[in-house]
């Protein structure tokens, strides 16, 4: 791959220093952390300066040093490994540092005291994800640039195997739970993974459809298109009497455990919500094939099928991976509604941790579900990049 | 041999194709030639039926090749179009071995038919085969595409404007290399083109189009001489007759004895070069007469009425000129 355009480097200074200053600024906002009596009376709300102590101003050092370097003169290898560094270092600094204070609260105070992460700490966090995607801009690709990315999470999940957070209310939320959560965040994979199997399946059947019979591209995509902007729960709610109807009259599908609630309208409306971006992509991926290629594969004496599987599908395959990244995120975070109609999943966290108005229950649901829309993201795009390996001019 | 007998392709109102009859013999390059709109390219893809004629027929070797399973008759027949058309997704090895593939060839006989082919169109197979087409050049990307169609050997070879998109430097050399190619492999060719120095150069014969109807076929020295009709003598302009001195080469002409050694200093002139450069040649120096030599050894000469005789003489035979072509006429 070719170097980026001086330009995209310019304007990643910008993207880096406002990302970085964001890191400091969440450092004095009042909401950054609160040390609580117990699990559900909140404490006064303070800032991380003042509830980290000294380590809040080196959090705040970090970040400047940061924002500094993305400004300086130095070339632009060091400039980006050591903005990626610093960008990476500021939020694992500080939930080792809010981890180490919660232990302390425990100390002082007692066994059912609590220490909660408000939002400017989880701000602080995106700010990181900002900088460090900010100052890749000026490292060329690789494993070297992949692994730097990554020290961070590494870094988290090097202080949560080693009871560094521990103390943190999340962690004790998990510490609570940690049997259901396997289960429930088991669960939730299952339904991912059936949604955008089906999904994929009808996807591709649906796409392949509208690009071979014209005839009917509107009535698929006029179809998706009214599922895709349908509420979730309208569709479920419209779903139930017929669910339950089926299971009433067949025993089959009372046995299976077909009901208006539960596992089964969660995968029938994740799944219909999968369908639209792959199946689009499939579509425009098909249309949109140079025709020099296909007349020339026509040409040379290729039939319908190797037509399709030599040449059609292998230069689709991106663009519908593509589509298969959108489905994957967004089933990861659609599938929160299966704990509100007792389908169970990571869900069901969040809706309990609302009932019982406790914060980092809610957290326990949605921090699992961003880093695994995040994992499958990444590992959709890799996907998507070594099926494309004659794109490597760009 | 393919026999085109009364082929018309009607699309609603418009006729593309009108009852054209044309028979190119084995091993012949026939040029289909005419402005945007008259009908070649329909033509052609009638003839491996990427198009459907509305009537009359298209013989191979004697056999009606509407009789034909289409994937039987393509795979019989090399195609070759303008932006290549090469596959992205596949290794410039692969691309090549593609016909072999349908085939159903093995494997080591389609590695040694890729390496053999490559090495005909001039790319290194070591070099070239790994690559993938986006790395290539236009000019490379058209060899890949020629090789591509001559993998399986076909003895029917259709070319859609092959050198239409390359700059003209590339594109002249790839048109004297087609020039050698076909001097070696003898392919019965039908060749798109609307660039009358191209067809001028490669063809055997040139079957020129308007609107769909054939207005003439046959060599372009005839064309030249005895134009069918008024759009052909237009088509063709003032140029024709220099044109068609650069298809021939001293080489190939009848030469003047040369006069003996020492009376006269006559420029010289390789027996490779054209008869336009050999005129050039004349009218610059101002000589009556070039010395033909092939490096030290003096063939002969020629004159203004060498030039004319060879012109009026009706052979119309394309000979390939260049360091290939070997010495001919008389001493």
């Amino acid at each position: 791959m070719s170097k980026k355009p001086g330009t995209v480097r310019e304007y990643a200074k910008v993207v880096a220093v406002t990302g970085a200053l964001t890191g400091a600024a969440a450092a004095f906002v009042p909401s950054g952390i609160s040390f609580n009596e117990n699990r559900i009376i909140e404490g006064e709300p303070v800032s991380l300066v003042v509830g980290l102590g000294a380590w809040g101003w080196v959090i705040v050092g970090v970040w400047i040093a940061a924002a500094l370097v993305a400004l300086s003169p130095l070339p632009d290898r060091v400039r980006g490994n050591v903005a990626t560094l610093l960008g990476g270092a500021a939020p694992v600094l500080m939930l080792w540092a809010a981890g180490a204070a919660a232990a302390a609260w425990v100390q002082q105070s007692s066994d059912i005291a609590r220490t909660s992460l408000l939002w400017a700490s989880w701000l602080s966090l995106f700010a990181s994800y900002v900088v460090i995607f900010a100052a890749t801009a000026w490292l060329a690709p690789g494993w070297r640039r992949g692994l730097l990315t990554y020290l961070p999470v590494i870094g988290v999940i090097a202080l949560a195997l080693t009871g560094r957070l521990s103390q943190l209310s999340v962690a004790l939320e998990y510490a609570n739970n940690a049997d259901d959560f396997a289960v429930q965040l088991r669960l939730h994979l299952a339904y991912v993974a059936g949604a955008v199997s089906v999904g994929l399946v009808l996807g591709l059947a649906l796409g392949l459809l509208a690009h071979r019979k014209r005839a009917f591209e509107p009535v698929v995509f006029g179809t998706l298109n009214v599922l895709q902007v349908f509420p979730t729960l309208a569709f479920i709610g419209l779903m139930y009497p017929v669910l339950s109807g089926l299971s009433d009259r067949f025993a089959v599908f009372e046995r299976l455990g077909v009901r208006g609630v539960g596992w089964a309208p969660v995968i029938i409306v994740l799944s219909a919500y999968a369908v639209y971006p792959i199946a689009r992509n499939t579509y425009t991926a098909l249309t949109s094939l140079d025709g020099g290629v296909l007349d020339a594969a026509r040409g040379v004496g290729m039939g319908r099928t190797r037509l399709l599987l030599e040449v059609e599908l292998p230069l689709a395959l991106p663009v519908i991976v593509a589509g298969l990244r959108v489905a994957l995120v967004q089933t990861t975070a659609g599938a929160i509604v299966a704990g509100l109609i007792g389908g169970g999943g990571l869900g069901t966290f969040v809706f309990l941790g609302a009932a019982e108005t406790a914060t980092d229950l809610i957290l326990l649901g949605v921090i699992p579900i961003m880093v695994l829309a995040l994992f499958f993201d990444r590992s959709a795009l890799a996907l998507q990049r070594a099926l494309q390996p004659w794109d490597t001019k760009r | 041999m393919i026999e085109i007998r009364s082929l018309t392709k009607r699309y609603d109102s418009l006729t593309a194709v009108d009852s054209v009859d044309l028979d190119v013999a084995d091993g012949q390059f026939a040029v289909l030639l005419g402005p945007s709109g008259s009908g070649k390219t329909t033509l052609l893809r009638m003839v491996n039926r990427m198009i459907e004629p509305t009537s009359g027929t298209v013989l191979l070797d004697g056999r009606d090749t509407a009789e034909l399973k289409v994937e039987t008759l393509r795979r019989s027949m090399g195609y070759v179009i303008q932006n290549t058309g090469l596959f992205p997704n596949m290794t410039i090895r692969k691309n090549v071995g593609t016909v072999p593939r349908l085939l159903g060839w093995d494997k080591k006989r389609i590695d040694a038919r890729v390496d053999e082919l490559l090495d005909l169109v001039g790319l290194d197979p070591d070099t070239y085969g790994p690559k993938r087409p986006d790395q290539l050049s236009g000019g490379e990307a058209q060899r890949v595409g020629v090789a591509r169609a001559l993998a399986a050997d076909p003895p029917v070879l259709l070319m859609d404007e092959p050198f239409g998109a390359v700059d003209p430097l590339t594109r002249e050399r790839l048109q004297q290399e087609m020039k050698r190619l076909q001097a070696k492999v003898k392919k019965t060719i039908l060749f798109v083109t609307h660039d009358i120095d191209e067809a001028v150069l490669l063809a055997d014969r040139i079957a020129l189009l308007k609107s769909g109807v054939l207005q003439q076929y046959s060599t372009p020295e005839q064309m030249w001489r005895e134009p069918a009709n008024e759009f052909v003598r237009g088509f063709f302009g003032e140029n024709l007759g220099l044109r068609i001195m650069a298809r021939h080469c001293l080489s190939s002409v009848p030469l003047d004895p040369a006069p003996p050694a020492g009376t006269e200093t006559l420029p010289r002139v390789p027996a490779s070069a054209t008869l336009k450069e050999a005129l050039a040649e004349l009218v610059g120096s101002g000589a009556s007469a070039v010395l033909v030599v092939d490096g030290d050894r003096v063939l002969g000469s020629f004159g203004f009425e060498a030039l004319v005789r060879a012109l009026s003489d009706g052979s119309g035979d394309s000979i390939a000129c260049g360091p290939g072509a070997t010495a001919g006429g008389t001493a």
